[in-house]
C-alpha cells in the first residue's frame, strides 16, 4: 500500500511539471473559451481592450475570451514556446517579424478561406499595404486592425520658428542644409537646441533608403539582397550612415549615441519613454521617431506645439515605412471557429473606432480612417499621402537584424568603423540570418 | 535494493525528477537538435555537423566568445578578491558592522532586471548620476554604455556589485576557522596580514575554489545585464555568448544552430571546471 502511495505522489509531481498549459475548452453549457494574449496591460488602453472584449462577449454569448497579459518584449517568445509545447493561444498580438518567422514555418492559420467564405467580412476595405504586409507566399496569415508609421519626423514648431524656419523642407538635401545651419548656431547652455536627433531602431535604414531612392533594402520573396546587388541602394545606405556620422560629429558622438535610442530594447524604452528624452526636454527641435510616440508626447510634453512629417526624400517627395499591428491565429488552435469570430471582431469597424483610436496608430480600414470618428485625430495630416509609404520589409529574424544594424550604426557614430564597413556588416548578417542569399 | 538506499532515493526523488525533466532531458534533446536545422515550429531537418562548421566562420559567435572570456576572467578574479576582502572586513567585531553586512548583502535581494534598469539610469549619459558626479568634479562625461572600450567594464561593475551571496559564503567560512589558530598566532606575534594570509586564506581555500567555479560558470552564462542594457552593442562590444545564443534561438529562429552553441558552451564550462579542480588540488589546504 505504502508503495502505491509513494508512486502516486511521484506521479502527481511529474504531472504537475507538465500541467502548466493553456486552457481553451468548451464547457458543459456550450460556452467556448478562447485564449487571447496581448500586452495592453496598463492605463487607459488596457481598459479600452477590456471594454472591447466585454462588448464582443455580449454580442457572442457562446464565446468567452480569456485575456492573458504578456509583456510586449516577451509575447513572441512565449507564444513560440507555448505553441511548440502544443498549447498555443487561440489569438495573440505580434509584429511583422513574428509573421515571417512563423509564416515561413507554416505555423500560422491561413485566413484566405475564412475571409472568402465570410460574407460579413470585407477585406477590400483595408489599406492595400496592410493586406500586402499580412501576406506570405500568397496566404494572408494575420489580421491587422491598425498600423503605425515608423518613420516620422516630429517637429517642435515653436523652436523651429525661433531658429528662423517656418516649415521643414521635404527635399533631403535642403533638410540636411537646414540641420547644418541650425546646429552651427546651437548652444544648449543658452537655450539654443540642436536641429535633429536621428533614430536608430526598427526600420530606420529601410525608411531612408525608401525615401532617397524609392527602393527596398532586400526582396524576401525573391531572396535577393538589394543592398548588395543594387549599387544605388548600397550607395544610398552609405550616404545615410555618413550623414548620421556628420550629425554625431556636430552634436557630439556621445550625446548623439546616448539619445538616438539604440539598440531598440529596454534601454531605449527607459529613455525614450521618459522625461529625459531630448525632444521633450527641448534640446532638439526635430526628432525622427515612430507614430506610436504620439501618446508619449501627450504625456511628457503636453504643451508642445508640434507637427509631423514623413521623411524628406529625393526620388519621392517624402515617404515612410508602415508596420502593422498583427493578430495571429497559430496553427493547431483548439477552437478555430470561435477564434475566427474574435479575430474578425478585431478587424471590425467597431474595434477600430473604439480601441484603435486610443492606440495612436492608423486604423487599417480606409473607411474608418476617413470617418468622423477620426476627424480630430492628430494622424489626419499623414493620411493623405499614405500611398507613398512602403510596407515594412519581410525577412526571417528581423528583430535580430534590426539590433545588429543598430549596433553597427553606433560604431559608425563613434568613429570605430566606416559607414561602408557598417553596411557590409549588415549585408553579412542579412545573408547569414535573414534567409536571403 | 536495500531499504536505506530506497529511503535515500525517495528523499532525493524531487531533485532527481527535477534534474531529469528540467536539466538532463532538455540537454539531451538540445544535443540531438544541434545536428539539425530547426526553427521550433516545424520538423527538424538533419544537417549533420553543419551547425558546428558554421560556428567556426561566424564572426559574431567569436566576438561573443571573446567578450564572455573577458567577463569570466576579470569577473571571477575581481569577484573573489573583492568578496574575500569584504567578507574579512565584515567579520571584524566593530561597531555598526551589522549595518554594513546588510548594505553589502542587500543587492542580492534585488532582481537582476531591476538592478539593470536602475543602472541604466545611473549610467545615462545626459542625466545619469555618475556623469553628474564627474561633471561636478570638473571631469568630462563618460559614455558608459555606448563607448565600445567602456561598455564591458560598466557591465562588469554591476555583476560584481551583486556578489552578496559570495560574501555570505566567505563570511560563513571565515567564521568556521578555529579560533585557537588565531590565538596561537597572537602569542607568536603575527600581524593581521600574516594571520589572514597564513591562517584564514589556507583554511578557506576550499571555499575559494568553490566560489571561483560558481562565479566562473555564472560569468560564462552572463545574460541579463547585456540583454537589458545594451543588446550586445555598440557593435558587438558587449555581445556575450549566451546573449548571442538567445538571439540566435529566439530572434533568428535558428534553434538547431543555437543548440550547437549551447553544446559547445557546456563542453567549455565542463572543461574549465575539470582543469580548475585539478589545478586547485595544488593550492587547497587539507588537513587529511
Amino acid at each position: 500500500m505504502k508503495k502505491y502511495v509513494i508512486i502516486s505522489v511521484l506521479a502527481l509531481c511529474v504531472m504537475g511539471f507538465f500541467a502548466c498549459g493553456n486552457d481553451s475548452a468548451t464547457s458543459e453549457d456550450g460556452v467556448v473559451t478562447i485564449e487571447f494574449w496581448h500586452g495592453y496591460s496598463t492605463g487607459m488602453i488596457h481598459e479600452k481592450m477590456n471594454d472591447a472584449v466585454a462588448y464582443f462577449e455580449s454580442q457572442n454569448p457562446n464565446i468567452k475570451v480569456n485575456q492573458t497579459l504578456v509583456p510586449w518584449g516577451e509575447i513572441a517568445t512565449k507564444a513560440l514556446t507555448a505553441t511548440t509545447g502544443g498549447t498555443p493561444p487561440d489569438i495573440f498580438r505580434g509584429w511583422g517579424h513574428t509573421l515571417v518567422d512563423w509564416g515561413t514555418q507554416d505555423a500560422l492559420t491561413p485566413l484566405n478561406e475564412l475571409i472568402e467564405s465570410d460574407p460579413d467580412f470585407d477585406i477590400n476595405d483595408f489599406y492595400p499595404g496592410v493586406v500586402e504586409e499580412s501576406t506570405v507566399k500568397g496566404e494572408i496569415l494575420a489580421l491587422s486592425p491598425s498600423f503605425s508609421v515608423h518613420e516620422v519626423i516630429f517637429v517642435n514648431d515653436d523652436l523651429l520658428k525661433q531658429a528662423g524656419y517656418d516649415t521643414v523642407p521635404m527635399d533631403f538635401y535642403e533638410f540636411k542644409k537646414m540641420c547644418e545651419d541650425i546646429d552651427s548656431k546651437a548652444d544648449l547652455a543658452n537655450g539654443k537646441p540642436y536641429a535633429f536627433m536621428p533614430w536608430n531602431i526598427f526600420n530606420y535604414l529601410e525608411g531612408w533608403v525608401n525615401a532617397l531612392c524609392g527602393k527596398a533594402l532586400y526582396d524576401y520573396d525573391n531572396k535577393v539582397i538589394n543592398l548588395r546587388e543594387d549599387p544605388e541602394v548600397y550607395q544610398t545606405a552609405i550616404e545615410v550612415l555618413t550623414w548620421y556620422k556628420e550629425i554625431a560629429d556636430r552634436i557630439g558622438p556621445d550625446y548623439a549615441m546616448a539619445n538616438c535610442f539604440a539598440p531598440g530594447s529596454k534601454e531605449e524604452l527607459t529613455q525614450r519613454k521618459s522625461m529625459v528624452n531630448p525632444f521633450y526636454m527641448g534640446e532638439v527641435m526635430m526628432w525622427h521617431a515612430g507614430l506610436f510616440n504620439l501618446a508619449d508626447i501627450e504625456e511628457f510634453a503636453p504643451d508642445m506645439n508640434y507637427s509631423m512629417y514623413y521623411l524628406p526624400g529625393v526620388a519621392e517627395p517624402s515617404s515612410s515605412v508602415t508596420e502593422s499591428n498583427f493578430y495571429f491565429m497559430p496553427k493547431g488552435v483548439k477552437n478555430k471557429e470561435a477564434a475566427w469570430e474574435f479575430l474578425k471582431f478585431l478587424g471590425s469597424e467597431y474595434f477600430m473606432e473604439n480601441f484603435v483610436i486610443y492606440d495612436t496608430v492608423i486604423p487599417a480600414r480606409e473607411s474608418v480612417a476617413n470617418s468622423e470618428a477620426y476627424a480630430d485625430s492628430p494622424i489626419v495630416p499623414l493620411l493623405g499621402s499614405l500611398d507613398r509609404c512602403a510596407p515594412s520589409l519581410k525577412v526571417i529574424g528581423k528583430r535580430e537584424l534590426d539590433n545588429a544594424l543598430s549596433n553597427s550604426t553606433l560604431d559608425v557614430m563613434s568613429g570605430k568603423i566606416t559607414p561602408q564597413e557598417a553596411v557590409d556588416q549588415y549585408i553579412e548578417v542579412l545573408a547569414m540570418n535573414g534567409g536571403l542569399k | 535494493m536495500n531499504k536505506s538506499l530506497r529511503t535515500g532515493l525517495l528523499f532525493i526523488s524531487p531533485w532527481i525528477i527535477g534534474f531529469l525533466t528540467l536539466y538532463l532531458g532538455p540537454f539531451l534533446i538540445s544535443f540531438s537538435r544541434s545536428f539539425t536545422s530547426w526553427g521550433m515550429l516545424s520538423a527538424p531537418q538533419f544537417v549533420g555537423l553543419k551547425n558546428y562548421a558554421t560556428l567556426l566562420t561566424d564572426s559574431r559567435y567569436w566576438a561573443g566568445f571573446g567578450n564572455t572570456f573577458f567577463f569570466v576572467f576579470f569577473g571571477t578574479a575581481f569577484s573573489i578578491l573583492i568578496g574575500i576582502t569584504i567578507a574579512q572586513l565584515l567579520s571584524l567585531q566593530i561597531p555598526g558592522v551589522k549595518i554594513f553586512r546588510t548594505i553589502f548583502i542587500l543587492p542580492i535581494l534585488v532582481p537582476a532586471v531591476a538592478t539593470s534598469i536602475t543602472f541604466l539610469f545611473l549610467y545615462d549619459y545626459s542625466y545619469g548620476m555618475l556623469n553628474r558626479i564627474l561633471v561636478s568634479f570638473g571631469f568630462d562625461k563618460v559614455s558608459w554604455l555606448k563607448d565600445a572600450s567602456m561598455v564591458k567594464t560598466s557591465l562588469l561593475f554591476i555583476t560584481i556589485w551583486v556578489q552578496g551571496k559570495m560574501i555570505l559564503i566567505f563570511m560563513a567560512s571565515i567564521k568556521g576557522v578555529p579560533g585557537h589558530l588565531y590565538e596561537a598566532a597572537d602569542i607568536e606575534g603575527a600581524n593581521p596580514f600574516q594571520k589572514f594570509f597564513k591562517i584564514t586564506l589556507p583554511q578557506i581555500s576550499g571555499i575559494v575554489v568553490l566560489n571561483s567555479i560558481m562565479a566562473m560558470i555564472g560569468y560564462f552564462q552572463i545574460f541579463t545585464e547585456p540583454y537589458i542594457m545594451t543588446q550586445g552593442g555598440p557593435g558587438n562590444a558587449s555581445l556575450t555568448y549566451t546573449l548571442y545564443l538567445y538571439n540566435t534561438a529566439f530572434g533568428s529562429m535558428k534553434m538547431g544552430y543555437a543548440s550547437a552553441m549551447s553544446t559547445i558552451l557546456f563542453i567549455v564550462i565542463m572543461g574549465f571546471t575539470i582543469v580548475y579542480l585539478k589545478l586547485s588540488k595544488k593550492f587547497v589546504y587539507s588537513e587529511v
